[in-house]
């Protein structure tokens, strides 16, 4: 049987909300609370795959208005998982495979004024890289168009079209093969044959 | 400029909605309306989450019929159009809880809403989420289609961005630049809080910043220059529009 642990997401959602702003460090809360750091980490993730906290930077939690709703309408968070919770995609890849499906026709601002929060460690350059080895498996392929970049100097914006489009799960690339596994067909996409030009913005 | 998903107050109060949506009580009321100002970025923070949830994203237009909207729904799931494949559209959302998202949801209202309905059939059955996004002048259609209007758990409201809103979008979005707050100001103003405008006036400023080799950029260095081109603003002026 499992074993079942008191749960402490909603105790720290409550604490969240009482403390200056409601923000709190991991190792102050962990005092407070006189649990181990490590939980009050697996406690907030918790709160934050449901929007309750955010995290403005490594080790802070703050709570967020929806969490403040949460305390007010009384509702309790459970240990377990509940059924009706959706699953989320986080990494930046898979959302940004999402969007190219969307939209067919996009550029990398166009995938970042979307998806990028400003938390992603180089969220521009790793989409860059991954629409690169879409493209040399021909997934995807740089239009001749450009669309005007703000920064002075700039080239402007490489306009990408989505010409496979291989399904809902985002290819996944294997850098030290240089090859793309797709997981909706379980299929490995090898490199086309003709040389294909890197393109960067 | 950076290129950044700004978290404005719209976007906070539409993820506290979704929040409140999946604790819902009854399963079958999963139906939520955004509705709002055409450029309020309705679609961005939509967007936003719906490639965090993968969800499955339909567009209407007008003449939209139940088996364009099915054929569309199959083509965002990667279901092949064959014998059965609405049976496995159903199977799909419910097993990977997939929310739908439909965009200019007012066209849908058409023949009774016919196609919401469908889609509300799904919806119902597995549980799973409905955001329907559309203009504010469709609600009274959809208040008198009773089954739909019963089950909207949840409405946001996208408002006219505030003060603080522009502020937030100057200083994220802007690179080397800091924005005084007179030009926040009149930002906020010019582009009638209107977030699409609001990204075409910090570019703008960002460029006079830089041309000039401005560390902080004020009111007084954008005098006389436009900060955005508002179309209805315009009309408005001239007395096309009331």
């Amino acid at each position: 049987m499992r074993n079942r642990k008191t749960p402490i997401a909603q105790p720290l959602l409550a604490l969240l909300a009482t403390l200056p702003e409601g923000t709190g460090t991991r190792t102050d809360l962990a005092a407070r609370m006189a649990r181990a750091p490590n939980l009050i980490t697996t406690a907030a993730l918790i709160l934050r795959r449901r929007h309750l906290v955010e995290t403005p930077a490594r080790g802070l939690y703050r709570i967020t208005d929806a969490g403040r709703a949460w305390l007010a309408s009384g509702q309790q968070l459970t240990g377990r998982t509940e059924r009706r919770r959706i699953t989320r995609t986080t990494g930046l890849r898979e959302r940004a495979w999402w969007v190219m499906r969307e939209m067919k026709k996009f550029t990398v601002a166009v995938l970042l004024h979307t998806l990028a929060d400003g938390t992603e460690r180089d969220a521009d350059g790793n989409l860059r890289r991954y629409l690169c080895a879409l493209a040399k498996v021909g997934v995807v392929k740089p239009t001749a168009r450009r669309v005007p970049g703000v920064s002075p100097g700039s080239r402007g914006h490489v306009v990408w079209h989505l010409k496979r489009d291989l399904g809902r799960q985002a290819p996944v690339c294997r850098q030290r093969h240089g090859t793309v596994f797709d997981p909706n067909s379980g299929d490995t996409l090898a490199p086309l044959t003709t040389d294909m030009e890197a393109t960067h913005d | 400029m950076k290129q950044l998903f700004v978290k404005t107050e719209n976007a906070k109060r539409f993820r506290s909605g979704l929040a409140m949506l999946e604790s819902r009580g009854a399963a079958e009321s999963g139906l939520m309306l955004v509705s709002g100002r055409p450029g309020e970025g309705k679609t961005t923070t939509v967007m936003n989450w719906a490639a965090e949830v993968g969800a499955a994203r339909l567009t209407a237009y007008p003449k939209w019929t139940v088996e364009r909207a099915m054929r569309e729904l199959a083509a965002a799931l990667s279901i092949p159009v064959e014998r059965g494949y609405e049976a496995r559209i159903e199977e799909t959302i419910a097993e990977h809880e997939i929310p739908i998202i439909v965009d200019e949801a007012g066209y849908a209202l058409e023949k009774n809403a016919a196609c919401l309905e469908r889609l509300r059939h799904i919806t119902d059955k597995s549980s799973t989420v409905m955001v329907m996004v559309m203009m504010e002048k469709h609600n009274a259609a959809l208040s008198r289609i009773d089954q739909l209007a019963s089950r909207i758990s949840w409405t946001v409201e996208f408002k006219p961005s505030v003060l603080a809103d522009v502020a937030a979008a100057c200083a994220q979005l802007a690179e080397g630049v800091a924005f005084a707050d007179d030009l926040v100001e009149r930002i906020h103003r010019e582009t009638n809080a209107r977030m699409r405008l609001v990204m075409t006036a910090i570019a703008r400023c960002e460029a006079v910043a830089r041309r000039n080799g401005l560390t902080t950029i004020g009111a007084e260095h954008m005098k006389g220059m436009p900060l955005c081109e508002d179309f209805s603003a315009k009309l408005m002026k001239r007395g096309v529009l009331a």
